[in-house]
């Protein structure tokens, strides 16, 4: 049952299913979590292989694939064929061995470790991105983007600089060439 | 003869091309000038999308005329719902987010008009303006202007300017590099022939917000600069306004310099050195200021032009006396 599933998800993201397997897929993922992490690790393994550059959360990878292999048993029985929509993407020699969602998992470390030695490719821009962000810092990734001042510790300064700058709008040019005048200020902040 | 006949096909040559080029002017003159006065006298409202520092923000303009002058409402549609209202007499800025309106009055005598107007020979040793091909912005078709500057201290353009009306679809904010540094495009757009009515200023909680009201300031004439002197300004940069106000709170006066190249342009205020001001420089968006102390003032620069310029013009004041 798990396999005919982990299949349906496969076909659906190589555009393979019908429009009724297509909404019977749709709502079985999104009914369950494990699912959608498996729509997960095979939009991660699809995009390595093709050497897309790909967008890690906060969480490393490693983490998640860790977690994943905790969770999940890796005594599948070996002979089990995988999706067949996945088998344009995968070398034979790699998924005659094992089958299943652990097997994606640990593809998935292979790819990202490993790529370009294994295929003795010449990595492409958005291979390079995988192998040496392969540790991303989360720190970007948790802190919203917003409009304020630079280097500015006291928020009086900022305030003031504020109102400095709504007073120059007033004379400024940039209005007439086409910026908006106090774009600057009505501006995001959502930091403040 | 033959070589006559060379150098006369070799004149005409050459007079053509300056011709051409001198069309080339006249047609970005004409393009230019008639955005500037669409800005200002029709009446449109639209969406916008205004990207800086890889950050992307939507907002409404509502921008109306009619026989009590302009009228113009500015809302983000993202995050906090800051909102600036302008008419002919004053300026209404909102920020929910800090709890605070601050209401400007204009000064008498130096409206907005008066600084609007793009004056192309004056700018042209500081500018190269080019007229590009046509593009599509919001639905619309546009005629794309470059304009492009000399030397590093100032910013350079490329505006999509819609070929029915002359409204600036697209702004493209350029660093010396030909980088651009912020973008302005409209995803939405309608002209209307009538003036509409802009919704007043709506706040939930009025009694919670501070109203501040800035204190008016009073034009001085361009001579009398009260004691100050900029030396060794960047070419093209010179002192359009100087005025004075009551400082808000501390006593003394500020002091307020505008200084513009025709196009670019920023502030320069002075105050007596307070604990409160800026050492160095900052930046937000496209926007940059220094501040540093001369003589025991607090000089602070600030305005859309290059970090390098808000600090040579803030260091380039220095008390006349």
């Amino acid at each position: 049952m798990t396999d005919d599933i982990n299949e349906q998800i496969s076909a659906l993201l190589d555009n393979e299913l019908n429009q009724k397997e297509f909404r019977h897929t749709l709502d079985l993922l999104e009914e369950d979590a494990s699912l959608r992490g498996s729509w997960d690790r095979y939009t991660l393994i699809g995009d390595a292989m093709r050497g897309e550059a790909v967008r890690f959360s906060a969480d490393s990878i490693a983490d998640r694939v860790k977690r994943q292999l905790e969770r999940e048993p890796v005594n599948f029985p070996l002979s089990r064929p995988l999706p067949t929509g996945r088998l344009g993407r995968f070398p034979s020699r790699w998924y005659k061995s094992a089958g299943g969602a652990a097997l994606a998992a640990s593809v998935a470390v292979i790819t990202v470790l490993a790529f370009p030695q294994l295929t003795d490719m010449t990595p492409e821009p958005g291979g390079q991105v995988i192998a040496e962000h392969s540790v991303p810092d989360p720190k970007p990734y948790l802190v919203q983007s917003s409009t304020r001042w630079k280097n500015l510790s006291e928020p009086k300064v900022e305030s003031k600089l504020n109102s400095f700058l709504i007073d120059h709008n007033e004379y400024a040019a940039p209005g007439g060439i086409g910026v908006i005048p106090y774009a600057n200020f009505v501006s995001y902040d959502s930091n403040r | 003869m033959r070589l006559v006949q060379i150098f006369t096909a070799a004149l005409l040559i050459i007079g053509s091309l300056n011709a051409n080029a001198a069309a080339m002017e006249d047609d970005v003159r004409s393009w230019l000038q008639r955005m500037v006065s669409a800005v200002h006298s029709l009446n449109y409202e639209g969406t916008f999308v205004f990207l800086h520092n890889s950050q992307l923000e939507s907002m409404q303009i509502v921008h109306t005329v009619d026989n009590g002058g302009e009228k113009e409402r500015l809302v983000s549609l993202n995050g906090v719902p800051r909102e600036v209202f302008r008419d002919n007499a004053s300026v209404t800025c909102i920020a929910p987010d800090a709890k605070s309106v601050s209401i400007g009055n204009r000064v008498s005598g130096v409206g907005l008009r008066a600084v609007f107007s793009v004056d192309i020979s004056q700018l042209s040793d500081y500018y190269n303006f080019h007229l590009l091909g046509e593009q599509r912005v919001a639905g619309r078709s546009a005629r794309v202007v470059a304009i492009i500057p000399t030397d590093a201290y100032r910013y350079g353009y490329r505006l999509y300017l819609d070929t029915e009306y002359a409204l600036p679809l697209k702004t493209d904010m350029l660093n010396v590099s030909g980088v651009s540094i912020s973008q302005l495009m409209f995803t939405q757009l309608q002209v209307h022939t009538s003036s509409r009515e802009i919704a007043g200023i709506s706040l939930d909680g009025k009694e919670d917000y501070q109203w501040v009201q800035q204190k008016p300031m009073r034009a001085i004439s361009d001579a009398q600069l009260s004691g100050w002197s900029f030396r060794d300004l960047p070419k093209g940069f010179d002192v359009t306004l100087h005025s004075k106000r009551k400082a808000r709170n501390q006593a003394g006066e500020i002091d307020h310099f505008v200084l513009s190249d025709g196009l670019a342009s920023l502030s320069v205020y002075v105050e007596a050195a307070a604990e409160v001001g800026l050492r160095g420089s900052s930046t937000m968006g496209t926007v940059n200021a220094f501040g540093n102390e001369v003589a025991g003032y607090q000089v602070t620069a600030v305005g859309e032009v290059p970090a390098l310029t808000v600090e040579r013009i803030a260091k380039s004041l220095q008390p006349s006396k």
